[in-house]
């Protein structure tokens, strides 16, 4: 698939401004609509290279993001998310836009497209080898993701794992990488040639930005990956490193606990999560650092070639 | 129910709750056993949580708490 060559931010803003911006990630066909410089700014840098889409296509999510009306626009200002006309959350501060967008459209894929399950995780490729890496916060797996794609690994997701119902494979949605708080100087102390946008403070995840997806990965949004491994990251700066072979029906009960909508896929989501464990070898990785990371999966991936 | 087995452990799902359970291998064979005897759904969920609540180890011990629990329910065990 060939990226999008882009548009001016000048052209960018006034789509958004007027009909709205489409655009595809993944399988998903998107229109935001926005008056907001911040989130043409955000479209401009992220998303300007995702393949558009012609006037009369499906749209999947009709979105807004927009700063609220009445007195809240001029006294603290907040912004307003809305999917198809209807606000699910609470208004943020004006200047969180860009990640109430993301947030949002993390919401959209969670609570609607239970034609795939959905896990909180990371997911990468690289060589054929796929790994999952499920994880609560502050696992480090989001570091951990950010960090591999300056590896050579392509990025599938840095937050949900989307496994096909009707053949496990794991569908690509390549989106920009959400960083936080101490993350953001790791990755940047590490990789000088990292492209952020600005930094978004005073978030109820503290400060926040988002890393730019390579532009191969999107490139490649439309091959889909075989479940291969199953790595779950635990970082821990006192405790030693190790990798550990991860007993199946262990991984199994943690991979149901990280997927969203496993109680409205009930029976056909448990069968689908044991027929991923019964096709991938699973592990633990503990480390104190990135580097130390690094090397484990690159160890672990070694293995499977 | 579901049972799935790796190795010497399994995970059970229960469609009625939606919950999954852990269990050895061995317990998971004997209620796999005894759920194909009994068919009542309640019983079974009883015995499993009975089971489950106890955190039994091994095959004897969990002959035994089954066994109080039929008696319980005043049902003799096939």
């Amino acid at each position: 698939m060939d990226i999008d060559s882009g548009v001016s931010y000048r052209q960018l803003s006034k789509l958004t401004s007027t009909s709205g911006f489409k655009f595809r990630v993944g399988p998903f066909h998107l229109r935001l609509t926005s008056k907001l410089p911040s989130i043409s700014a955000h479209l401009h840098q992220h998303y300007n290279h995702y393949p558009r889409l012609e006037a009369d296509a499906f749209i999947d999510f009709h979105l807004s993001v927009d700063r609220r009306s009445g007195i809240r626009s001029v006294i603290k200002p907040q912004v307003i998310f809305a999917l198809d006309g209807y606000q699910p959350f609470t208004p943020l501060p004006l200047d969180q836009a860009a990640a109430q967008f993301e947030w949002g459209f993390n919401w959209c894929i969670a609570g609607s497209m239970h034609q795939y399950l959905i896990i909180h995780s990371a997911v990468i490729e690289k060589n054929g080898v796929s790994i999952i890496m499920p994880g609560q916060p502050g696992s480090g797996k989001s570091t951990l993701c950010a960090a591999l794609l300056f590896e050579g690994w392509r990025l599938l997701s840095d937050e949900m794992a989307l496994i096909s119902l009707a053949d496990l494979t794991i569908q690509p949605v390549p989106r920009p990488v959400s960083l936080k708080n101490k993350s953001i100087d790791i990755i940047r102390h590490h990789y000088s040639n990292a492209k952020f946008s600005a930094l978004i403070n005073g978030t109820s995840k503290g400060t926040v930005c988002n890393l730019e997806a390579p532009l191969e990965s999107i490139r490649q949004q439309d091959i889909p990956a075989n479940p291969g491994l199953i790595v779950f990251p635990k970082y821990d700066s006192k405790a030693r490193p190790f990798i550990r072979p991860k007993e199946k029906a262990n991984a199994c009960i943690e991979l149901i606990d990280n997927t969203f909508n496993f109680n409205i896929l009930q029976g056909q989501g448990f069968q689908a999560i044991t027929d991923i464990i019964d096709k991938a070898d699973c592990y633990d990785i503990g480390y104190q650092n990135l580097q130390q990371a690094l090397d484990a999966i690159e160890e672990i991936a070694g293995a499977q070639d | 129910m579901i049972f799935k087995y790796w190795n010497d452990q399994c995970v059970i799902y229960q469609h009625s709750s939606g919950d999954t359970h852990l269990l050895s291998r061995t317990n998971a064979k004997i209620l796999e056993l005894l759920r194909l005897q009994t068919p009542e759904q309640v019983i079974i969920d009883y015995i499993m949580s009975e089971s489950i609540a106890s955190n039994v180890e091994d095959a004897s011990n969990i002959l035994e708490v089954t066994s109080k629990s039929f008696d319980r329910l005043n049902l003799l065990l096939a």
